[in-house]
């Protein structure tokens, strides 16, 4: 049994995801299955984060799926910050469906399956197990985000990622194919070796390559592969949005970060001239700017974060691109920048969830009119979540952003000022952040308007008490996180 | 009380709250120890993330202690001060937190030996200032300046950030100290230049420097304490602590030294004409802060032995004097409740102590001899006269001292002199607690001014931290020169006093234009970026579906144009092309799909796209069968014609409904996307023929036959591959088959509930039980059994010929759909064992369970077990397989088949509970 080890992880999620499910079946009380969730989900995160610090060497798989599924720290690194981003989204998710009366236990399987597709894609090490993973978490996502289906606006949302989601995937397909027919292989490991050996078709490769980046780009939401994250965003109920903010998010990187490092290293497709870090550098920059500037013309606070986590995206590829270059601290600044920006997003997304209540809902900028003053313990979570989101120290966010620039930085040559570029744009950033804190803080709501109106919930009072601790504790000691991200990055590149 | 007409109520008591003067006095007290017993530089260090080099390491020299003097120092009084002038006002308490959290950062900021520790402090001084300023967020101005406030010091501060890491990659450290000793190394670093360019940023915008002076005199809506704490004393002053900290490594860099000097040169003298438009005292205070804090990033920035002490001094007499006079202009405010001075006029009267504390700052401020400001000035002269390349600094400097004499004038005497009439009548003395701040702050600075040595080795000390030799001693000149010139000042400054409504007047004639105005840039920025931004994403984000797909083909094309035109060569090896049977069955194929997809291009009329689609997809199953993967074909047929079934029978509805109004596109747009469609055809056909065109592993074939039936024993290899050796990607699949259908109810449901508008029934007649109905369910009586059982059958067989759990399921998902149309979905579901719901869910449970016997007998998982049962007539293999299989089954029947019978269901009555549809969940437009 001991072969399974380092899977246990998985393997909690995939059992609570069958027994959520029938359980929601065969009973009529759906209230707790959040609970349940939050804490399967919990669980299998500790077993991941336990694993990982205890720096015991993990067993290999089985041969049945050792070919398909990754054993190493860094997918025990991204089943801890998935878990917690689905544990967490879990709880938000509690509160909300019960304050908004739209109790349905479906909505837990779909986090719970969304973890695990989640979890498979940041794990798989072939090219089929990526496909499985990614389309498991992705029907998820699409049904989480039409789950409000009365709400025109979640099935639009829901619609559109459906779509251009499947147009991605058949992307991200052919391109898989393609790199097969060049090298023979599905699995990264075979894929990079071939490609190494020089016998390849140069050409099939770059094409091929390019198609996987795609479609990857697509789920990460990087532009000119954007365009669904704002519609999708502002149509899904606000816990999915978190949901889909930070798992998604993780996942799609994790793979981004194994294919680039196993599938293709080398000379041949990681050199500036003719390989992927024009690639990633071409969306990272697009990103960092059009996610910053769209941001500042939102109304709706959703909105904002959807386009905010389109920069984020293209923070996150600049670190992607000086892998390139510095190898090993790029790695580790993008683990821990993901791990920040889970409790981050969480926290701001969880918050927009506390301040709004059935019929009074937090929305646009003028719902949250002074409800800093009328309500000071719903807003400290969401100025702090905010706050972070920026890169404003000591928060977790800050640490984030400075170790991926800082990556960016040690590159050298032109990652210098990509940097700064980045760092601009971010400053950029800093009107739609404070805006929002302002306007919390300071401003006043208009005659008649309808104001937010806190709900109560012990479930995402919890969530949120759990992230924005978690928040604080990476920002003030970042190292423990820190030494696991470096050293699940040590062992990827070996 | 003698006036009958106004009854002043007494000045309320100190609040409690300023007893928490205390702790920075206690720190104050062993601040001051450390230096007097000689421990200072003090280094205390801890690891705080070592894996990146960043430490907690604190360093207290005496550039730092000046520093932290003056917050410790000024602190007390401030808090002492907060006690009485808040005393009574709501929330003060808050206030109170405020302030410490604050004291704490700028400590931390000034005491910092980490670049990176240093930015974190400085970005915490801007949010806790922030959250100071606006403290009377009642009013539009204080919000408005807050907000100018941080967006400016915090942008700034995000930039400062991107210096801040460049010069730690330049240098390889992040330590100052280290930094610091090392800087000739790395100076000549090329990103040096833009290192600097981004510290400048963050330092002038947070000490007010021209082109970012505006939010200073803005934030004046902040309570007094507030301002005379952090915008005389100590906040604005980072800015220039900064440049001051980093000056031994960029001293002798033309480029700093040029910046610096414009920049700061510039601001002192802009800042004190700004000073002289001011009717509003505390803004006078303001602007002249400003120019004092040009005045210092001047000399920093000013080459020479002499430059670094005049700073220092300068720093010091500044907040001795600055300081009082926010104090003396907040209580005047208090006890008039107006600060124009206008309305001002006599007030030594009735307010002596503020009156004195006013006077004894206002000579300081003015430069008076015996002052510690005019030791200061004096000092500045003399780094001046070091210097020969800016001659016109001194001229500039004459000038703002003048003014300085002047503004100091406006401060004190016009509204103190006792001979004017009193003005406002009701005004009166406060508490001591505001009035003996002020008092002591002010006289320090006349004590320091008598005997100047008593802070000659600390401000002597500070300059040599910024890497400066001379002692303070030397640059004391008390010559005749000196001496004229100070008459030259006072004289010029008299004269602007006299003049000072005279010349508020004129320059009333002079606004400047709005173009020259940085607060008018500021504020142009903060409509235009989102009014550029709006612009922006409404042409890039329209929200048509179509365009987005276009956007991301054009992207893709681009990508293959880019790598073809500048990759490698492409090497495409022969290929023979061989005309068999097969072969042209494989063309007809092609050019049939081919042609649908033409039509589906071509054709408007939605419905009949739909059935094109279809047959694109019928196209591809034959392609399947004749490339020799029948199973493939099998199912691909079953899953077209179900899905064009339910798609069509969901597009009727829709159709009535009118809820698709599709747009009149214009002629080049369908050209256009015709054209982009064309391009990406070829383009992957091009691929296509290249990749089909390499040799092929033919392990993987070759494995999966040979092991089929000794492993699986079966042979309908497809099977055997789908629940044996990829039995755990199959459980993956039916897992998405089980999601597509709890996704798509939603959806269904959603069409449904608007299909059943108001007048609902009346539409629903349309549909009716019409005789055809009546037959076709007779049919479907008779054939729903056999379809089952044939399903069964297909499930058994599975594993050696056609056939397995997924289209067996498939084909009891059309015996369902069948009967939802014949007899309606709630009697079709019905008629499904457990109910689709259910039913999926256990059968994927199922499947799961299959694999697990193996785990007890120590096999890996969904390694399947084997056992044959004989039935009489014949043999049936039994197996953990067959289990997996039946899972399948019922995954696939009742997920498709419910989703299948919801879709057909989506106009027939509906009676679910009414709780489904809520006016929470509706949209607001």
């Amino acid at each position: 049994m001991s072969d399974w080890l380092s899977i246990v992880p998985l393997l909690l999620v995939a059992t609570s995801g069958l027994f959520i499910m029938l359980a929601d079946a065969f009973s009529k009380e759906k209230a707790e299955l959040a609970l349940v969730t939050a804490v399967s989900l919990g669980t299998a995160g500790l077993v991941a984060v336990g694993l990982l610090a205890s720096g015991s060497a993990l067993p290999p798989l089985p041969e049945v799926l050792g070919s398909y599924l990754a054993v190493d720290e860094l997918s025990l690194f991204f089943d801890f910050v998935i878990c917690l981003g689905g544990a967490l989204s879990a709880l938000v998710a509690g509160g909300y469906l019960r304050e908004h009366e739209l109790e349905r236990g479906e909505l837990y399987v779909l986090i719970v399956l969304a973890t695990f597709g989640a979890m498979v894609l940041a794990r798989s090490t072939d090219l089929l197990t990526l496909f499985l993973g990614l389309e498991t978490m992705s029907l998820s996502v699409y049904a989480m985000i039409a789950f409000r289906r009365t709400s025109a606006r979640a099935v639009e949302g829901a619609m559109k990622y459906f779509l251009l989601g499947s147009f991605a995937a058949a992307i991200l397909l052919f391109g898989g194919a393609l790199l097969y027919a060049a090298t023979g292989h599905t699995d990264f490991a075979g894929i990079g070796a071939k490609i190494g050996s020089g016998e390849v078709e140069p050409v099939l490769v770059l094409v091929g390559m390019l198609m996987v980046l795609a479609g990857l780009a697509f789920k990460v939401g990087a532009v000119p592969f954007h365009m669904w994250t704002p519609d999708a965003y502002e149509g899904a109920m606000t816990p999915v949005t978190g949901f889909m903010s930070v798992a998604v998010k993780a996942a799609a990187f994790a793979v981004f970060v194994r294919i680039l490092v196993v599938a293709l290293p080398g000379e041949e497709v990681a050199s500036m001239t003719s390989g992927w870090p024009p690639v990633l550098i071409f969306l990272s920059v697009l990103s960092m700017v059009y996610g910053n500037v769209a941001a500042v013309a939102q109304k709706s606070v959703k909105r904002m974060l959807a386009y905010s986590s389109i920069a984020h995206a293209g923070y996150i590829l600049l670190g992607l691109a000086a892998a390139s270059v510095v190898g090993e601290p790029a790695i580790s600044g993008v683990l821990f920048y993901l791990l920040a920006y889970t409790v981050s997003n969480i926290l701001a997304f969880g918050s927009l969830v506390m301040i709004g209540s059935r019929g009074k809902e937090a929305v646009d900028y003028d719902d949250l009119a002074g409800v800093g003053r009328r309500h000071p313990y719903v807003a400290l979570p969401f100025i702090i979540g905010v706050l972070s989101l920026m890169g404003f120290p000591p928060t977790a966010g800050f640490f984030g952003k400075y170790y991926v620039f800082n990556a960016a930085v040690q590159a050298g040559g032109g990652f210098v000022w990509l940097a700064v570029i980045g760092l601009l744009a971010s400053a950029v950033g800093a009107y739609y952040y404070l805006r929002v804190v302002v306007v919390m803080l300071m401003k006043s709501p208009a005659e008649g308007q309808v104001v937010a109106v806190p709900m109560k919930s012990g479930y995402v009072a919890s969530a949120l008490a759990m992230s924005g601790a978690a928040v604080m504790v990476f920002g003030l000691l970042p190292s423990w996180a820190l030494d696991l991200a470096i050293s699940a990055a040590q062992k990827l590149i070996g | 009380m003698s006036e009958p007409t106004t009854t002043p109520t007494p000045p309320p008591p100190p609040s409690r709250l300023g007893w928490l003067a205390l702790l920075p006095l206690a720190l104050f007290a062993l601040a001051l120890r450390a230096f007097l017993r000689g421990d200072v530089p003090l280094e205390v260090r801890h690891a705080w993330i070592p894996s990146v080099g960043v430490e907690a390491a604190f360093r207290l020299d005496a550039l730092a202690l000046v520093l932290v003097l003056l917050i410790t120092g000024i602190g007390t009084l401030v808090f002492v001060y907060a006690a009485g002038y808040m005393a009574g006002v709501k929330h003060r308490g808050r206030l109170f937190a405020l302030l410490v959290a604050f004291m704490v950062a700028m400590l931390g900021c000034v005491t910092a030996d980490d670049v990176i520790l240093l930015f974190v402090f400085w970005e915490l001084t801007s949010v806790t200032s922030f959250l100071l300023v606006g403290f009377k967020h009642e009013y539009e101005t204080s919000r408005k300046s807050a907000q100018q406030a941080l967006m400016i010091t915090g942008g700034g501060g995000l930039v400062l950030l991107a210096g801040v890491l460049l010069l730690a990659h330049a240098a390889g450290t992040t330590s100052l100290q280290a930094m610091l000793a090392s800087a000739p190394a790395w100076a000549e670093h090329p990103v040096v230049r833009g290192a600097l360019t981004c510290v400048f940023i963050g330092a002038f915008t947070k000490s007010a420097q021209f082109p970012f002076h505006f939010w200073l005199p803005g934030a004046m809506a902040a309570p007094t304490p507030v301002s005379a704490y952090l915008h005389s004393a100590t906040m604005v002053k980072l800015g220039v602590y900064l440049l001051a900290r980093l000056h031994p490594a960029f001293g002798d860099d033309r480029f700093w030294q040029l910046t610096l000097v414009s920049v700061g040169g510039f601001t002192s003298v802009w800042g004190m004409l700004l000073t002289i438009r001011e009717r509003d005292l505390k803004r006078i205070l303001a602007w002249s802060t400003v120019s004092a804090l040009g005045t210092l990033v001047m000399l920093i920035g000013l080459p020479g032995e002499g430059a670094a002490t005049a700073a220092a001094a300068f720093l010091l007499a500044h907040a001795l004097y600055k300081a009082p006079l926010f104090f003396v202009a907040g209580n005047v405010d208090l006890a008039t409740g107006t600060r124009l001075i206008d309305e001002l006029s006599g007030l030594g009267r009735k307010m002596p102590f503020t009156s004195a504390a006013g006077w004894i700052a206002g000579l300081s401020m003015a430069g008076i001899p015996l002052s510690f400001g005019y030791v200061a000035k004096d000092v500045i002269k003399a780094a001046k006269a070091d210097t020969d390349l800016f001659q016109w600094v001194a001229y500039a400097g004459a000038f703002v001292s003048a003014a300085s004499f002047a503004a100091a004038g406006i401060a004190t005497a016009r509204i103190f002199w006792r001979k004017r009439p009193l003005r406002p009548e009701h005004a009166r003395e406060g508490s001591i607690a505001t009035w003996l701040p002020p008092l002591l702050v002010a006289s320090l600075g006349i004590v320091f001014g008598l005997f100047p040595e008593r802070v000659e080795s600390l401000l002597t000390e500070a300059a040599q931290a910024m890497g400066s030799a001379a002692s303070m001693e030397e640059l004391l000149t008390d010559d005749s020169a000196s001496l004229s010139a100070l008459a030259m000042i006072i004289a010029l400054g008299v004269a602007l006093f006299l003049g000072w409504d005279r010349l508020h007047r004129v320059q009333r004639h002079f606004r400047l234009p709005r173009v020259y105005q940085a607060a008018a840039w500021y504020e142009a920025m903060m409509v235009g970026i989102p009014a550029v931004a709006s612009r922006v994403t409404r042409r890039l984000q329209m929200g048509h579906l179509s365009t987005y797909t276009a956007f991301v083909l054009v992207f893709a094309l681009a990508a293959l144009g880019y790598v073809v035109a500048h990759g490698p060569a492409l090497r495409v090896p022969p290929f023979e092309l061989a005309l068999g049977p097969t072969e042209l069955a494989v063309a007809g194929a092609t050019l049939a799909i081919l042609c649908a997809s033409v039509a589906v291009c071509v054709v408007r009329d939605s419905f009949v796209m739909l059935l094109v689609s279809g047959l694109v997809g019928l196209a591809c199953a034959l392609l399947f069968l004749f490339l020799g993967a029948p199973d493939v074909a099998f199912t691909q047929f079953t899953v077209e014609v179900a899905f064009v079934v339910v798609l069509a029978s969901i597009l009727l509805r829709v159709r009535r409904l009118d809820l698709v109004v599709a747009p009149k596109l214009p002629r080049w747009h369908t050209l256009s996307r015709a054209l982009l469609s064309l391009g990406v055809g070829a383009a992957v056909a091009a691929l296509m023929l290249v990749g089909a065109s390499f040799e092929q592993d033919p392990s993987l074939t070759e494995y999966f036959s040979s092991r089929s039936v000794p492993d699986a024993h079966g042979r309908n290899v497809v099977n055997v591959v789908l629940v044996d050796f990829r039995a755990v990607d199959t459980l993956g699949e039916i897992i998405v088959v089980t999601l597509t259908f709890i996704a798509a109810v939603p959806l269904l449901r959603l069409l449904r509930e608007r299909w059943r508008g108001p007048d609902a029934p009346l539409r629903r007649g349309a549909r009716g039980m019409s005789p055809k109905a009546h037959i076709f369910d007779v049919a479907v009586r008779g054939l729903y059994p056999i379809l089952l059982a044939s399903s069964v059958v297909i499930l058994l067989r599975g594993h050696n010929e056609p056939g397995g759990g997924f289209i067996a399921g498939m084909v009891a998902v059309a015996a369902t759909s069948m009967l939802s149309v014949a007899r309606g979905a709630r009697a079709a579901l019905a008629k499904m064992p457990l109910g689709p719901h259910r039913l999926a869910a256990t059968s994927a449970l199922l499947s799961l369970a299959s694999g697990l016997p193996a785990l007890f007998l120590g096999e890996p998982f969904m390694t399947h077990l084997w056992g044959t049962l004989p039935l009489g007539f014949t043999e049936l293999d039994v197996s953990t397989v067959l289990v997996f299989d039946v899972g399948v089954y019922g995954a696939v029947w009742g997920a498709l088949g419910g989703l299948c019978a919801r879709a057909i269901e989506v106009d027939e009555p509906h009676r679910d509970d009414p709780s489904t549809v809520t006016g929470a969940e509706e949209v607001t437009p």
